[in-house]
C-alpha cells in the first residue's frame, strides 16, 4: 500500500517534471528572443566598466577607438569618504516624474514635500524652510546646481523650484551629497548640495520631441534638436512648455495655483586637442498663479485673500573651459551671468549675479591628489517697496570671495585614505568664514568602504535677513489711528549659522548583485536664526501710511543637534528586475539660548521622522518596462500633518526605435494628501500663517510621447 | 533539471545588450586593453611557466597610471587559461619576474639601466617613454591624436625567446616603416 503510494507520487512528480521540463524550453526560447535592454545599473560595481568591454573587442578595431581626455571627477561613488547618492539619466527617466523635485523623492535623507502645483521645499537633514516661505518655500542649507551655476536665490536662501524646469531627458546625472559639502562646493551648502549635470551636446544628437497631458499635468512638450557644427564642436537647442492644472485646498475646492512655463535654450561642446570648452545660455519666462493669504495693500483687510498672476522671467549664460596638461594636472575656469525678474503679488524686482572661478586639480608626489581653486562673484540686485515688502537700501550689490583647497593623501595604496580641505570665504555679509573638513576613507577590499569625516560648514545671512521689512501679521487695530503689524525686520548684526557636522558611513556589496549603503550622522548646530522682538520695542511708523509696525529681529538665539541615518539598498534580483529600497531617520532637537522664540523650536517638527521607499523595476516582456514606487512620508508635528503612504507608477512601452509611450500614475493610493500647510504655527491667540495656501498633492495621470530620431 | 537551469542562464549571459551604454572610454582603458591583448598575442618560452604554470604576471614599474583598471580586468578574465596577476614595483631593485614589464614615464631616466637589467629573462617590456624603442624596448605605446598605437621591436623579442604574432606584427607603426626601408628594425 505505502510502496503503491509512493509508485503514484513518483509518477506524480514524473509528470511534474516533464511538465517543467517543457515550460523550461518555453521560458529558454522567450529568452533567446528578448532584447534585454540594460537594466543593470550604471554605479557598477567597477569602476571603470568600460574595460570588460573593451577586452571583447578584437585588436584590429581597438586601435581606432578615440579615447576622450579625461578630467578626473571626484572619483567614484563607491571612493567617496560622503553620504552621495547618484540619480543617472536611465532613473531620472523612469522615475515618472517630470519636475526635478519629484526626482528627488528617490534620493534617500532628502525631504520634499510639495506645498503648491508650483511650489516646493526640499532638504536633507531637516531645515525645511517651510516656516520662512515668504514666496515660496524656502529650505536654506541646501545648496543647488545646474551645471556649475548657483540656482540658489541670495535674496531669502533657498532655492526657487518653481523656476527650475529641467529637461529630465537631457539630463545626464543628478549627484545628491548630504551633509557638508562646505569645501568644494562652498557656503549655505550646510546640509548638503544638488549638483544637477546635463548632457554633454555630443550625447543629445538628433531631434527628440515629446508631448503629453494629463489630469494634472495638463500640457507639456519640449523639442531639443542635436547638430554638429564640426569634427569636434557639437550643440543642441531646446525649448519646452509646461502648462500645470491647480491642485485642491484642504476643503478640496482649487487653489487656484496653476502655472504655465515656457522656456528655450543652447548648449554647445567643443573637444579639442586636450581642452574641453562648453558655452550654454537660456532663457525663460513663467506666470505662476498663487492664492495668497497675506497682507496686501494699506487698506486692508489685514491678512486678505486673493490670486494673483505672478511673474517669473530670467535667463543666464555660462562658458567653461577645462584644459588636460596631462593624465595627473588639470585645469577648470568657469564664468558665468544669471538674471531673475520676479513679479509678484508682494515681491518685485530682480537679480543679477556675475560669476566666476577656476580650479586645479594635480597628482603631487607621495600619492597625494590636490585641488584647489578661487572664485569671486557679485550679486547686484533692486526690489520695489511695496506696502507689505521693502529692502533698506533697495539697491545693492554685494561680493562674495573664496579660495579652497584640498589634499587627498594615500596612507595605504588603495585601501586608506585621507582628504583635508578647507574654505576660506569673504561675504559682505559675514565677513571671513573658514570652513575646514577632514575625512578618512578606509577600503578594506574593492567591495567595502568605510568612511568618517568632520566638517564645519556655515550658512551666511541673506539679503532679505539684513535688509528687508515684511509686515507679518496685524496686531491691534486702533480705528483711527490706523494698525499695528508685526514686521520682520533685517538686523545687519544677524550673524551666520554655523554647523560641525560629525559623519559615518558604510557603503558596500555584500553579494555580487546586493549593494548596501549606510550614512549616519551627528550635526551640532550654532546660531540658529530666531526671530525675536528686541527687550524694549517701540511702535515704528510705516511711511505713506497712518500705520505702524513692531520689529521682529532675526537674531542667532537657537542651537541644535540633529542626527540620523539614511540606508539605500540596490538588489539586482535578476536581468530584468531591479529593487531599491530606501530608509532615513531624522531626529531633531532644537533649545533656545534666549528669548522666547517658540515658533523657531517648532522647526523641528517640521521634518519628519521616518520616510521609506520601494521601487521595482522591471521589464516584463519585449519593449515594455515598469517601475513602481511605493513611498512612505513620516507625520509632522508643526504643522500638523497626518503622515501619508503613497504610489508612484510608470509604464513605458517602446513603440518601435524611435518612439516611446508612457503612462504616469502619481499619488495613486489617495484622490489627495497634504504634504505641506499653511498653518505654520498654531498657538491659542493667532496661528501663524504663510503667505500662500498650501495645495493638496492629488492623484494624477498623464502620458507622454517620446520621439527620438 | 540543473541542464535546463545552465541552458537558461546561457541564454540569458548571450542576449545583446539594445544599448551599449559604454561611457566616455579613457587613454589608460584602452591601454590596458591592449596590455592584455599583448599577453594574448604573444608566446612565452615553457620554461617561465615550469614553476608556475597558471599565472601571468603583469609588473608595473613606476607611477601606475592604470589605477584600478588592470585590477578590475585580472579580477574578471583570463589569458590562455592562466590568470593574471598584477604586481606594482616602486624600485627596479625591487623587481621579480614578470611576464609583461610596464615601464612607467616616471622612470624614463633610468630607462636604458632598467632595462639592461631585465634583458636576461624572458620579458615583454613595454613602455611610453620617448626613445623606448631605441634604448631596447620591445612594445611602445604611443598616442596618434586621440588614438591609441605602438610601435614594435620584434627583434628585441626575439632576443629573449619571445614569439610575438605576426596578427600585432601587422598593426605595428613602425614595422611598416621600417619594412618599406628595407632596414630590419633594431
Amino acid at each position: 500500500m505505502g510502496n503503491n503510494k509512493m509508485e503514484n507520487m513518483r509518477g506524480h512528480s514524473n509528470s511534474l517534471r516533464g511538465k517543467l521540463l517543457r515550460s523550461s524550453w518555453l521560458l529558454l526560447t522567450f529568452c533567446l528572443l528578448l532584447p534585454a535592454p540594460n537594466l543593470v545599473r550604471s554605479q557598477s560595481r567597477m569602476d571603470s566598466p568600460n574595460s570588460r568591454v573593451l577586452l571583447d573587442i578584437p585588436i584590429e578595431q581597438l586601435i581606432d577607438i578615440e579615447f576622450v581626455t579625461v578630467f578626473k571627477k571626484p572619483g567614484s561613488i563607491m571612493a567617496s569618504p560622503a553620504a552621495v547618492y547618484s540619480l543617472n539619466s536611465d532613473d531620472i527617466k523612469h522615475s515618472g516624474g517630470t519636475n526635478l523635485p519629484d526626482a528627488l523623492r528617490m534620493v534617500p535623507g532628502l525631504q520634499v514635500a510639495q506645498h503648491s502645483a508650483n511650489s516646493w521645499a526640499v532638504t536633507a537633514r531637516g531645515f525645511s524652510g517651510m516656516s520662512r516661505g515668504l514666496s515660496g518655500q524656502f529650505a536654506n542649507k541646501l545648496l543647488v546646481l545646474s551645471d556649475g551655476r548657483s540656482i540658489y536665490t541670495p535674496l531669502f536662501s533657498g532655492v526657487s523650484w518653481e523656476a527650475q524646469d529641467f529637461l529630465l531627458d537631457d539630463t545626464e546625472r543628478i549627484e545628491v551629497i548630504r551633509g557638508p559639502g562646505a569645501t568644494l562646493w562652498g557656503a549655505n551648502a550646510v546640509n548638503g548640495v544638488i549638483n544637477i549635470l546635463s548632457k554633454d551636446a555630443k550625447k543629445t544628437q538628433g531631434l527628440l520631441v515629446t508631448a503629453g497631458s494629463g489630469t494634472e499635468e495638463r500640457a507639456f512638450s519640449h523639442f531639443r534638436y542635436g547638430g554638429r557644427l564640426s569634427t569636434n564642436t557639437f550643440y543642441r537647442v531646446y525649448g519646452k512648455y509646461l502648462k500645470l492644472d491647480d491642485l485642491v485646498d484642504k476643503t478640496g475646492a482649487g487653489n487656484s495655483d496653476q502655472s504655465d512655463l515656457v522656456r528655450g535654450g543652447f548648449r554647445l561642446d567643443s573637444d579639442l586637442a586636450y581642452s574641453k570648452v562648453t558655452v550654454q545660455g537660456e532663457l525663460y519666462n513663467g506666470q505662476l498663479n498663487r492664492s495668497y493669504n497675506t497682507i496686501l495693500s494699506d487698506n486692508g483687510p489685514f491678512p486678505q485673500r486673493f490670486t494673483h498672476e505672478d511673474k517669473l522671467r530670467g535667463g543666464h549664460l555660462l562658458t567653461r573651459v577645462r584644459h588636460s596638461f596631462s593624465n595627473s594636472s588639470d585645469v577648470s575656469v568657469q564664468a558665468y551671468f544669471d538674471r531673475v525678474e520676479t513679479d509678484e503679488a508682494v515681491v518685485k524686482g530682480h537679480i543679477n549675479t556675475v560669476d566666476i572661478e577656476f580650479s586645479h586639480r594635480f597628482d603631487f608626489r607621495g600619492g597625494q591628489e590636490v585641488i584647489w581653486g578661487a572664485g569671486y562673484r557679485v550679486v547686484s540686485d533692486h526690489f520695489d517697496s511695496t506696502f507689505a515688502f521693502s529692502l533698506d537700501p533697495a539697491e545693492r550689490t554685494t561680493t562674495l570671495a573664496n579660495a579652497f583647497f584640498q589634499d587627498d593623501i594615500t596612507i595605504i595604496a588603495r585601501h586608506l585614505n585621507l582628504v583635508l580641505g578647507t574654505k576660506l570665504e569673504h561675504s559682505d555679509y559675514a565677513g571671513f568664514e573658514l570652513q575646514p573638513n577632514a575625512r578618512l576613507l578606509w577600503t578594506p577590499s574593492s567591495t567595502h568602504t568605510l568612511w568618517e569625516a568632520v566638517s564645519r560648514a556655515v550658512r551666511t545671512p541673506s539679503r532679505g535677513e539684513y535688509d528687508a521689512r515684511i509686515l507679518l501679521q496685524e496686531v491691534t487695530t486702533r480705528s483711527d489711528d490706523g494698525s499695528t503689524f508685526l514686521a520682520f525686520t533685517g538686523n545687519d548684526r544677524f550673524n551666520p549659522e554655523t554647523l560641525i557636522a560629525y559623519e559615518l558611513g558604510y557603503r558596500g556589496w555584500l553579494t555580487s548583485k546586493f549593494m548596501l549603503d549606510v550614512a549616519t550622522f551627528y550635526n551640532n548646530y550654532n546660531s540658529l536664526r530666531t526671530d525675536n522682538l528686541p527687550p524694549f520695542f517701540r511702535n515704528q511708523p510705516i511711511a505713506n501710511s497712518a500705520h505702524s509696525f513692531v520689529a521682529l529681529m532675526p537674531t542667532n538665539n537657537m542651537e541644535g543637534r540633529t542626527y540620523g541615518i539614511e540606508v539605500a539598498t540596490d538588489w539586482q534580483v535578476s536581468r530584468l528586475w531591479r529593487l531599491r529600497a530606501n530608509y532615513s531617520y531624522l531626529q531633531i532637537n532644537l533649545d533656545l539660548t534666549e528669548g522666547f522664540d517658540n515658533f523657531a523650536k517648532s522647526i523641528a517638527g517640521q521634518s519628519p521622522q521616518h520616510q521609506m521607499m520601494i521601487n521595482s523595476s522591471l521589464i516584463p516582456a519585449r519593449h515594455v518596462r515598469t517601475d513602481i514606487r511605493l513611498r512612505y512620508v513620516g507625520g509632522l508635528s508643526s504643522p500638523n500633518l497626518p503622515h501619508y503612504f503613497t504610489a508612484d507608477a510608470r509604464l513605458g512601452f517602446d513603440i518601435n526605435r524611435h518612439v516611446e509611450l508612457s503612462l504616469v500614475g502619481q499619488n495613486l493610493l489617495q484622490s489627495r494628501h497634504a504634504e505641506s500647510s499653511e498653518v505654520l504655527f498654531f498657538n491659542q491667540d493667532s496661528p501663524l500663517v504663510a503667505r500662500t495656501i498650501a495645495s493638496q498633492v492629488q492623484r494624477g495621470v498623464f502620458s507622454k510621447l517620446t520621439w527620438n530620431f | 533539471m540543473k541542464r535546463i537551469l545552465l541552458l537558461v542562464l546561457l541564454a540569458l549571459s548571450n542576449m545583446s545588450f539594445a544599448q551599449t551604454g559604454t561611457s566616455d572610454v579613457t587613454e589608460y582603458e584602452i591601454k590596458a586593453a591592449f596590455l592584455y591583448n599583448f599577453a594574448k598575442f604573444v608566446d612565452w618560452p615553457t620554461d617561465v611557466f615550469q614553476k608556475d604554470s597558471t599565472t601571468i604576471t603583469i609588473g608595473i614599474l613606476g607611477d601606475d597610471p592604470f589605477g584600478s583598471i588592470l585590477d578590475e580586468i585580472a579580477a574578471d578574465t583570463k589569458v590562455k587559461n592562466k590568470r593574471l596577476l598584477i604586481k606594482r614595483f616602486k624600485h627596479p631593485e625591487d623587481l621579480t619576474f614578470c611576464h609583461i614589464l610596464y615601464v612607467s614615464k616616471s622612470e624614463t631616466r633610468r630607462l636604458q639601466a632598467i632595462l639592461k637589467q631585465v634583458s636576461g629573462a624572458s620579458t615583454l617590456t613595454i613602455g611610453e617613454s620617448p626613445g623606448f624603442i631605441e634604448r631596447g624596448g620591445m612594445i611602445r605605446l604611443i598616442n596618434k591624436r586621440h588614438k591609441v598605437r605602438f610601435e614594435i621591436n620584434p627583434g628585441a623579442a626575439k632576443k629573449v625567446r619571445l614569439k610575438i604574432s605576426s596578427r600585432l606584427l601587422k598593426l605595428a607603426e613602425n614595422l611598416k616603416n621600417t619594412l618599406a626601408n628595407g632596414r630590419a628594425p633594431q
